[in-house]
């Protein structure tokens, strides 16, 4: 069965949270802005029903770049923004070092390398907090639905993910986005034996 | 008189986790605990705090404008942010609020740097 108990549920969430705040330190540091996040929230669900989640926000395009991670427990990082954002957050990384008229052409690439740094931040966090060492893979771009934003496709709509999201935004313009993590089912004990760890070290606590 | 501590974050293992190892260093203190910035509020309408340890990101009020109605309330307290939310705007808010920050992870390390800037403060 994939429960958690509202204590290691909980856990997951702050290790998330704590993960997620030293990759939008990253990201304020690089855009020279400052980043507001919300409380974040996990749901046990399919990969297309995650996919239909973040077509709702708007039922817009969305430019996604992905990252996945493994070790004792697999998953992949995911961040996203609508499509008509992605130039302008480009814009703001890379600052005026590279010329406007090259922005366009090095867009993908600009975002893979945004993507590196938002998410192996988020990643090395988790990896830290849970005393894990990650493999990662490099940064994927994705244009489109929310769907392709996952990675669904036909064979993979009903693999059982656990979806742990949080939304950001930055305060000055009006662009937000998410940064989420898909983890893979078949690992989900070795993830559950994590967080007993991490329970584990708080003193009376039996984990 | 025991020093009265207020944890104020959403997290419940933070909140743990934080009176576990301040108790480590001070088995006499009293501990209360508040899951939302307006919790925290409410609970010292009626009661004293000498330290306070404050989330940022939590639902509902910010910890940063609750820390900053509790400093004006409270000036004598202590308040350490912890938070993930570790970006230079959040820092530089806490300093003109005039509070300490102190960010997550919760580690024996963080928690021995408050208790002792709290001491030296309170000495």
């Amino acid at each position: 069965m994939h429960n958690l108990s509202e204590l290691q549920q909980d856990a997951l969430l702050e290790i998330f949270n704590v993960s997620i705040g030293r990759a939008a330190s990253a990201m304020s540091d690089m855009v020279s802005e400052t980043i507001n996040m919300s409380v974040p929230a996990m749901q046990f669900l399919t990969r297309k029903e995650a996919g239909d989640i973040l077509d709702l926000k708007g039922r817009r395009r969305i430019c996604s770049v992905a990252q996945g991670f493994a070790g004792s427990f697999s998953g992949e990082a995911v961040l996203m923004f609508p499509e008509e954002n992605s130039l302008e957050i480009v814009r703001m990384m890379l600052g005026s070092t590279i010329p406007l008229a090259h922005l366009t052409e090095l867009e993908q690439d600009a975002l893979n390398e945004v993507g590196n740094i938002i998410l192996n931040s988020c990643i090395s966090a988790f990896a830290d907090i849970f005393h894990e060492q990650f493999d990662t893979t490099l940064p994927e771009v994705r244009v489109g639905s929310g769907m392709e934003a996952v990675g669904v496709n036909a064979e993979r709509q009903q693999d059982g993910v656990l979806f742990l999201h949080i939304q950001f935004g930055f305060q000055r313009r009006h662009i937000e986005g998410y940064v989420v993590f898909l983890m893979d089912m078949p690992a989900f004990a070795n993830l559950r034996t994590g967080i007993d760890r991490f329970l584990g070290l708080i003193p009376g606590n039996p984990g | 008189m025991s020093t009265q501590v207020l944890i104020v974050d959403d997290s419940k293992v933070s909140r743990m986790l934080i009176k576990a190892m301040m108790a480590a260093h001070h088995p006499d203190w009293l501990f209360a605990e508040a899951d939302s910035g307006d919790k925290a509020l409410l609970w010292l309408a009626g009661n004293h705090v000498d330290l306070v340890t404050m989330d940022v990101n939590m639902p509902g009020m910010s910890g940063l404008d609750a820390a900053e109605q509790i400093k004006a309330r409270h000036a004598g307290a202590f308040i350490a942010m912890m938070t993930a939310n570790v970006q230079s705007s959040t820092r530089q808010r806490a300093e003109q609020i005039g509070v300490h920050f102190f960010g997550k992870p919760i580690t024996e390390d963080i928690i021995a740097q408050i208790v002792k800037r709290f001491e030296d403060e309170h000495a």
